[in-house]
């Protein structure tokens, strides 16, 4: 068995336990999307649940079968396994929609609803770590810096990949947009998380009139763990982009070889930083989770009106009568954007749009 | 510190987030000085246009209880409204009271649940 199967195996079982566990992950407030009452989520939902579950898993078997199958036949293992892969989760999200559809008839409509909005400006300044925010201005800066001082000294034929021994494998013909790219993106990203975190703080919070104070706390207290993650994402990715990025000088130069080995530890130490960080943060969503159903009863508070606005249960969010730009995932923890809102569209450029232009003329 | 909008009451949303924040003033708890959120920050959280909100914080600082600076947003700037007369200030009352009389209640019913009323808005446990 090569390391991609099994690689690409992993991915759809990560995908089939997502796809498992995404329409209960909130519970009655958010089944599938729908809002059910505790009744009908213990008995209908639970039987509709475990019917979703059985297909999920027959696709999955079925899907990894001809897998196997195409690439013991055929011999030749890329095409054949990549192939029945890209079939998987258009597949899982065909069922996802088709139980939504049966479980949007349980959904419990509610009539009367009274809404509150906090007073309290949510500022910018208030979220920020000045002590994060000097070491990211240094570690973005520093890159530059190294390679500004030793472009004259670099060979004509640069690196511009490497293995995970940090040993290059392949070069490019020095210019300033092969030295130059990686820390160029390390800029940019930077400011768009930045951008992405100050929309993030103008997110719409419905708060429930009941328990209003103990509601607006618990999702406060998500929407920092938020943006303490996207600041330490900031960070990791700083260390990561960065030492890369200084690494086409440390690799190139003679005496500076003994570097590239150090970069080479601290690009994978930050790699697996990241993936740290994200258990981490899913960790404490599923405890704010926890708390708001002990202490307010609800995970998930909309209006009615609202409700009609998800599409896909509970996956994309489109309201054009709606102000918000950022709104808080249905299904799932962090938020989302409001698609119909225009400046939605600005975001997705400057999210996709840019970085490609970034990466695409390094590829060829 | 947080307002509360119903959708079924008679009165209009904006109306509703004026005699939110102006309760919040009477009882102390919007001290002079302090910032009141951006206007789409609240239209966002309650779900209702912009211009409800922009409306709303227009009548209050017509009434002297803020102030709406261009780009620096709304701070309360008095906890008292703009002087009116005191026929003015007696109009609403003697209505109110009007309906009391005519639901039937009698005297002393009445006077309690003036007082009532009253301190449910100076404590804020409405």
């Amino acid at each position: 068995m090569s390391k991609t199967l099994i690689l690409l195996l992993g991915f759809d079982l990560l995908m089939l336990a997502v796809f498992m566990f995404v329409p209960v992950m909130r519970g009655e407030d958010a089944f599938f999307g729908v809002r059910v009452s505790p009744e009908v989520y213990r008995n209908e939902g639970r039987r509709l649940l475990h019917r979703y579950w059985l297909w999920l898993f027959l696709i999955f078997i079925q899907i990894e079968v001809i897998g196997l199958l195409v690439s013991f036949y055929k011999g030749r293992t890329e095409f054949a396994q990549i192939a029945p892969r890209f079939l998987f989760l258009p597949c899982v999200m065909l069922f996802y929609v088709i139980f939504y559809r049966q479980a949007k008839r349980l959904e419990l409509v509610e009539e009367h609803q009274r809404f509150a909005s906090s007073l309290k400006t949510r500022r910018l300044a208030d979220y920020t770590n000045l002590a994060l925010e000097i070491a990211i201005v240094i570690l973005t800066i520093a890159p530059i810096l190294v390679l500004v001082y030793y472009y004259p000294q670099l060979p004509e034929r640069i690196p511009t990949h490497w293995n995970w021994k940090g040993e290059p494998d392949e070069w490019a013909r020095k210019s300033y947009y092969a030295v130059f790219s990686l820390a160029a993106m390390l800029v940019y990203m930077q400011g768009l998380i930045l951008i992405i975190k100050h929309g993030l703080l103008g997110v719409k919070m419905t708060l429930p009139a009941e328990h209003a104070e103990d509601y607006l706390r618990l999702k406060e207290a998500a929407l920092a763990l938020t943006v303490r993650f996207m600041d330490w994402m900031r960070l990791l990715l700083c260390i990561m982009l960065g030492s890369l990025a200084t690494n086409i000088a440390f690799s190139a130069v003679e005496h500076l070889r003994f570097l590239s080995r150090v970069v080479t530890v601290a690009a994978w130490a930050a790699g697996l930083l990241m993936f740290a960080a994200i258990a981490f943060a899913i960790y404490r969503f599923y405890r704010i989770d926890r708390r708001l159903k002990s202490e307010v009863g609800r995970v998930y508070v909309q209006r009615q009106r609202d409700a009609a606005h998800w599409y896909l249960g509970g996956l994309i969010y489109f309201n054009r009568e709606d102000p918000a730009l950022w709104v808080e995932k249905l299904v799932g923890w962090g938020y989302t954007c409001n698609l119909g809102n225009k400046w939605v569209y600005a975001y997705i450029t400057l999210m996709i749009g840019i970085p490609l232009l970034l990466v695409l003329p390094l590829e060829s | 510190m947080h307002i509360v909008v119903d959708e079924n009451d008679r009165r209009p949303i904006y109306q509703q987030v004026v005699d939110e924040i102006k309760a919040l003033i009477a009882r102390g708890e919007l001290r002079e000085g302090t910032a009141l959120p951006p206007v789409r920050q609240v239209a966002a959280d309650l779900g209702v246009n912009l211009n409800t909100i922009a409306t709303a914080y227009r009548e209050l600082q017509r009434e002297g209880l803020i102030i709406v600076r261009h780009g620096a947003g709304a701070v309360v700037s008095s906890s008292t409204a703009q002087e009116k007369t005191d026929d003015e200030l007696r109009k609403p009352l003697r209505a109110a009271l009007t309906q009391l009389v005519l639901a039937g209640l009698p005297r002393a019913e009445i006077m309690s649940v003036v007082t009532d009323e009253l301190r449910g808005l100076l404590k804020g446990n409405r």
